[in-house]
């Protein structure tokens, strides 16, 4: 009795392995040679519908043009995206073609296919027009590990219909610091705030810490945020909260509770992406403008993240998925993305588009961000100071501790996990 | 908690010779195994296997991209001497499970009291109470959000009406994990109060008659009666409330995410992180069999306490 128990429980952990085999063996067998058509999955984020639809869009104009490759698309919200990655990564199930944000080239670099060979016997691809900066944040290992999409520098959007309310005139590009505080106190009346700090995140702070003169990693490439610049530009942003010129931090989970708030209408000021804007031209019942962030001792700095799609160095398909990946990046495409607003391209050739179809004053702006953006290095604990930073930026900026005893706190935290 | 094993045992059958008992058990048996097989396969795939794969893994070093690296007990190691995160958050979840279960057994017991009347339309209070468990945690954390916020937020709202100041509820930390624990406690108790309802509905009404002839008032036949005559249930619901406290994770989670600062960050919230947002799951597996050797340790603590307080019923 207890062999045949033993024995029907081992037939049946079989089966169910078996099931899993064949599952892949199948998928595999799909794809065959050359004559028949290629599967290729591809994973993004997207957070909206309209998001959504375009990249459908982009995965079916392979197949038009390709008529052998077809790309099977999976859509994840960006905040479960890199999990869902990671442990597709660990499965040995990797999608064909990844989409990868320049923050996370260090930490996921190495499950990506070098594109170089390819882009080197590639004389269709002009790979010059790519914005620099970005194509460098895309390399892993020296090598192009991802073609990029779109570059943004952060920049702060406006509320125009509040500051009308308030009879405050609109910045210009170039503003001081004096301006900034004088414009958030003007604005800050009644049931409305000036500006709205991010919850979690160091990216949206570090525009200010570098026009400040401040840092976040040293020279050895290590955790430096408590400088005496860095705790001023800190100190100075919780009296913001302190003074109900922006509300209170709230904790939770990640997600854009910020954007949220502003988009709400009583809130004037938001440093963000512009990978927002078609995001808030659907979503906002005002106007609003682009701004740099005001220039302080070191003038106005800013950082800027973007993303691209690379393929993955599992696949049995590389060149087919290299040709998906640049079919995504080419001119058309970027154009496209540019004119709806959904990303500010990363070729040169395509910011004509963007700018066509966003007010002129965009472009004055993310110009002005653009000649003044400084490379954004991060490390490979990146995801980890990230927790650390949040969890001491909502006692900070609520006040709930001094910044300079808070900073202090978060260095050796992150100290911590260096060693 | 939401599986409860009742086993029934019908006692007084007749008698049967030993040997035709025997065979007859074992073609039960028989029968009884190819009906719990689908249910043991799954058991087997889903929660053995990775119950198990989880202390293996603890040995070792593993970021999900590159390979596994076997350490030993290193993740052990740094876990009881080096993690300063460690002690701070197992206070924290020591403190909501203490709290919580304290507040949850008096608001389900008060509840099930006042149920246990006759009230008129009973079924639909008793319905209402339940509805917040059968509601999705994670839906319920996003509705207390905001319920919470700090400007437009109801409770601050309901607050002011009644002369008190509002208070940043997620994000100062003095009031975070108080915010979590009444949010939990609204939507868990409703399932112990089923649980003590049912066992007052068995209290024998003969025995809390002869009180009330004795002279026992209300609360003295409550407190006398009611309650010892009920420890069982009572014992049942404290044994799975502790459980599922200390692994508490997607209120927190999608509430507060741990913060403000630390306040809120509990075990199972920091297993989370360590595993899939910092990619260590290695050191999150330890963590993992470290909760597990605390709730077995409290629950038989529990168990043998039981002794003093809970009465069964004497034949």
């Amino acid at each position: 009795m207890k062999l045949r128990v033993g024995l029907v429980i081992i037939a049946v952990l079989l089966v169910l392995v078996g099931c899993g085999n064949n599952g892949q063996t199948n998928g595999k067998n799909d794809s065959g040679t050359k004559n028949d058509v290629v599967t290729l999955e591809w994973m993004m984020w997207s957070d909206n519908e309209s998001e959504a639809k375009v990249w459908q869009e982009m995965a079916d104009e392979v197949n038009e043009i390709y008529p052998h490759i077809e790309i099977e698309l999976t859509t994840l919200a960006f905040s479960d995206y890199w999990t869902r990655l990671q442990t597709r990564v660990a499965g040995g199930t990797a999608p064909d073609i990844i989409s990868m944000q320049s923050l996370r080239m260090p930490g996921f670099g190495s499950v990506l296919y070098p594109l170089d060979e390819f882009i080197e016997n590639d004389d269709k691809i002009d790979i010059e027009d790519f914005d620099e900066n970005i194509l460098e944040n895309m390399r892993y290992d020296e090598q192009v590990a991802a073609l990029p999409y779109d570059v943004g520098p952060y920049v702060m959007y406006y509320n125009k219909d509040l500051f009308d309310a308030h009879g405050v005139d609109y910045p210009e590009a170039g503003w001081t610091m004096e301006e900034f505080n004088e414009t958030i106190e003007a604005l800050s009346q009644g049931e409305d705030y000036g500006i709205i700090l991010k919850n979690n995140s160091l990216e949206n702070y570090i525009p200010f810490i570098y026009s400040n003169g401040g840092e976040y990693l040293n020279e050895d490439g290590q955790y430096q945020l408590n400088s005496e610049a860095t705790i001023k530009t800190m100190d100075q942003l919780s009296q913001f909260v302190a003074n109900g010129q922006a509300p209170e931090l709230v904790s939770q989970s990640a997600g854009n509770w910020q954007a949220e708030q502003w988009l709400n209408g009583n809130i004037g000021l938001l440093l963000d992406g512009p990978w927002n804007i078609l995001w808030f031209l659907g979503e906002t019942t005002f106007d609003f403008g682009l701004i740099p962030v005001p220039e302080s001792s070191e003038g106005s700095v800013t950082v800027s993240a973007g993303s691209g799609f690379g393929v993955s160095a599992d696949t049995d398909y590389p060149e087919e998925a290299y040709q998906a990946v640049k079919l995504f990046t080419n001119k058309a495409n970027l154009n496209h993305l540019a004119e709806i607003g959904r990303a500010f391209p990363a070729r040169l050739s395509a910011v004509e588009a963007f700018y066509g179809n966003v007010p002129d004053e965009f472009q004055t702006t993310l110009d002005y961000a653009l000649d003044n953006t400084v490379p954004f290095e991060v490390t490979n604990t990146w995801n980890r100071a990230q927790d650390i930073f949040t969890a001491n930026l909502v006692p900070i900026m609520n006040g709930m501790m001094s910044a300079e005893d808070g900073m202090n706190k978060l260095q050796q935290e992150l100290e911590n996990i260096e060693e | 908690m939401k599986l409860v094993n009742v086993s029934m045992i019908k006692e007084g059958e007749k008698e049967q010779p030993a040997k035709q008992n025997k065979i007859k058990g074992q073609r039960h048996g028989r029968t009884a195994f190819w009906f719990l097989l689908p249910n043991l396969s799954g058991f087997l795939v889903f929660t053995l296997t990775p119950i198990l794969a989880v202390f293996v893994l603890s040995l070792f070093e593993w970021s999900l991209i590159a390979e596994p690296k076997f350490v030993g007990l290193r993740n052990y190691i740094y876990l009881f001497t080096s993690d300063s995160n460690f002690i701070r958050v197992l206070l924290n979840t020591i403190f909501f499970t203490i709290v919580y279960l304290t507040l949850n057994l008096l608001v389900s017991l008060t509840f099930a009291a006042w149920l246990n009347q006759k009230i008129k339309g009973i079924a639909v209070y008793r319905a209402i109470l339940f509805l917040p468990v059968l509601v999705p945690p994670v839906a319920i954390a996003l509705i207390w959000q905001f319920m919470y916020e700090p400007s437009v937020g109801l409770i601050n709202h309901l607050m002011e009406a009644i002369g008190l100041s509002a208070v940043n509820w997620l994000g100062n930390e003095d009031y975070a994990m108080f915010a979590l624990i009444i949010m939990c406690v609204w939507q868990q108790f409703g399932y112990n109060m089923l649980i003590f309802l049912a066992a007052l509905k068995g209290i024998p009404q003969t025995i809390l008659e002869a009180a009330s002839i004795d002279g026992a008032k209300p609360l003295t036949k409550f407190f006398k009666i009611s309650i010892p005559s009920i420890s069982p249930a009572i014992l049942f619901a404290m044994v799975m409330t502790l459980i599922t406290s200390f692994q508490i994770f997607d209120q927190v989670f999608i509430l507060t995410n741990g913060g403000p600062g630390y306040a809120t960050e509990v075990l199972g919230l920091y297993i989370y992180k360590n595993a899939f947002e910092w990619f260590q799951m290695g050191y999150g597996a330890a963590l993992a069999v470290v909760l597990f050797v605390i709730i077995l340790i409290v629950t038989l603590i529990q168990l043998i306490l039981q002794k003093k307080w809970v009465h069964y019923e004497t034949k």
